[in-house]
């Protein structure tokens, strides 16, 4: 008879559980890493091989312009602008990063390139 | 590509034609369709923003909800890729992202204009990017901000290799920035018009190619989103680069 | 391509984006977004409030639900001392009663019993003197010879023994 029956108010304190877990999971961060395919990732390293190809070319002539020294600077800094392409490329494909520096675990976004 | 020769041509969009000549001195800094729409993006996110919190209501209507989610978009976005950190760059990040948006967006609408398609804008705004954050690297860096260019575990020997390819690699940020920005829209629209002329050019037939421009317009809509997005988050990696190193 | 042949327009360009994105920036820096921070702040404060409230209230219903279980397990456990001792109360009366029953029954069959024994003595008297009444008149008849009321009665008691001896005189 008098038996403890704590079923009616159960329902609202799961109610109350969730409704708090809901709000805890908005302050928390979400992990909303966009999905990255496999096409963004080959235009992307088309892209960043060009830019740094164009980099490494504009330098070259800048300075060839400045010393006088010919095409060889620029021929020197194209060679080194495919590199720096090669990197960013070995980077991107290796999930390294978007840019200078080893550091890992920061690709993300998929991207046209 | 004879742009005059073909009046409408599918290149014929990004056609800068000046409304009101304004000069500075020899300086020309003519009101152009591109500076219309430019104004005309900058209203709209002002007043889609600014006109939906007006009654900051505590059960939002359809523009607060709007307003509210772009916020919280962003400031997770800065969150997860800059960390607590990135607070301070909340505003301007904030404002780039709807910045290119909302040029891209309006360039969908016809017989509009797409300041994103122009290199030089695009270039603008990631020169800016690229200066404010190198900036913001030496300020909290200094001197030591040149160990960016050294990977960290590079033999000695290697340092004069590396070093250059580094910085090309750092320089060429801006340039793959304002290129993919750029590039998309400008493939995008050219593809699209190219579609569109093929309408009017079928006749009856041109019902394949309109349903063709219709899901193109879709994916645009897709697209134009994605590179304000990934121009914006790239961004932010960059501010987490530099406020962080390595 | 335009964007590379229009090579004149670029510095115009360069400005009115800096303008534009100058404008927008102050703005969204200045006004919209503290706007949109201040209204989710509110709703999160909001929300924060109703959750506590709600177990606030939870917690206040729980005791008011311990105090009335409680209070019914007092009255329940008094109840039913209740009815113990009205039991016990109840028992021990009738075992009151019934021993009186018991006890006025025994007095009732002992009264009997000696009503019993004082009829059978006043029958046996009764019998002494007809047998009296029937040894004279048969002795008379007999013998002729009239025997006196006492001696009958003293040759009856004699015959009858000491069965009636305690009533005579």
């Amino acid at each position: 008879m008098s038996e403890r029956d704590p079923s009616p108010s159960k329902g609202f304190e799961a109610r109350l559980a969730e409704a708090r877990a809901v709000r805890d999971g908005e302050r928390g961060t979400k992990d909303g890493a966009a999905a990255r395919s496999g096409m963004g990732v080959a235009l992307r390293i088309g892209l960043e091989m060009v830019s740094a190809l164009i980099v490494g070319v504009g330098i070259g002539w800048l300075l060839d312009w400045w010393l006088g020294t010919g095409p060889w600077l620029m021929i020197l800094f194209f060679v080194l602008g495919s590199a720096a392409g090669m990197l960013s490329v070995f980077r991107t494909a290796s999930g390294l990063g978007q840019g200078v520096g080893y550091k890992p675990g920061k690709g993300k976004g998929s991207e046209r390139g | 590509m004879a742009t005059e020769s073909q009046p409408h041509g599918p290149l014929e969009q990004f056609i800068i034609q000046p409304l009101v000549d304004v000069k500075l001195g020899s300086v020309d800094l003519s009101f152009t369709n591109s500076a219309l729409t430019m104004i005309m993006a900058v209203g709209l996110v002002i007043a889609m923003l600014t006109i939906g919190m007006r009654r900051r209501a505590l059960v939002p209507g359809r523009w607060q909800s709007i307003a509210e989610l772009s916020y919280e978009f962003i400031a997770n976005m800065l969150r997860e890729n800059v960390g607590s950190e990135g607070r301070r760059f909340f505003p301007v990040i904030f404002s780039l992202f709807m910045f290119v948006l909302f040029g891209n967006m309006i360039g969908m609408l016809p017989y509009s204009f797409t300041f994103t398609s122009h290199l030089i804008v695009t270039f603008a705004l990631a020169l800016a990017v690229f200066a404010a954050v190198t900036i913001l690297g030496f300020v909290r860096h200094g001197m030591h901000f040149f160990s960016f260019f050294v990977p960290p575990g590079t033999p000695l020997l290697m340092w004069p290799l590396m070093i250059p390819i580094e910085i090309i690699s750092y320089l060429s940020r801006p340039i793959s920035l304002a290129v993919r920005l750029f590039a998309n829209m400008t493939a995008g629209h050219t593809l699209l018009k190219v579609f569109a002329g093929f309408i009017a050019a079928l006749g009856v037939l041109g019902v394949v190619p309109f349903a063709l421009v219709i899901a193109l317009t879709g994916l645009e809509v897709l697209i134009a989103f994605l590179q304000a997005y990934i121009f914006t988050i790239l961004t932010c990696i960059y501010i987490h680069d530099a406020l962080h190193m390595h | 391509m335009p964007q590379l042949e229009q090579i004149d327009t670029y510095l115009s360009q360069v400005f009115w984006t800096a303008l534009c994105f100058g404008i927008l920036w102050i703005v969204m820096w200045k006004v919209t977004l503290p706007r949109i921070a201040m209204a989710l702040e509110q709703r999160q404060s909001r929300l924060d409030d109703d959750l506590e409230r709600a177990a606030l209230i939870k917690e206040e219903a729980d005791t008011v639900r311990e105090g009335y279980e409680k209070a019914l397990a007092e009255a329940h456990a008094e109840g039913q001392a209740a009815i113990r001792k009205q039991t016990a109360e109840l028992s021990e009366d009738s075992a009151r009663r019934h021993a009186e029953l018991t006890e006025s029954l025994a007095k009732k069959i002992k009264k009997a019993e000696a009503n019993i024994a004082a009829e059978k003595t006043r029958a046996m008297e009764s019998v002494r003197e007809v047998a009296v009444e029937a040894a004279s008149a048969a002795t008379e008849r007999l013998v002729g010879v009239s025997v006196d009321a006492e001696r009958a009665r003293r040759a009856v008691e004699s015959a009858m023994g000491k069965t009636g001896s305690g009533d005579g005189d």
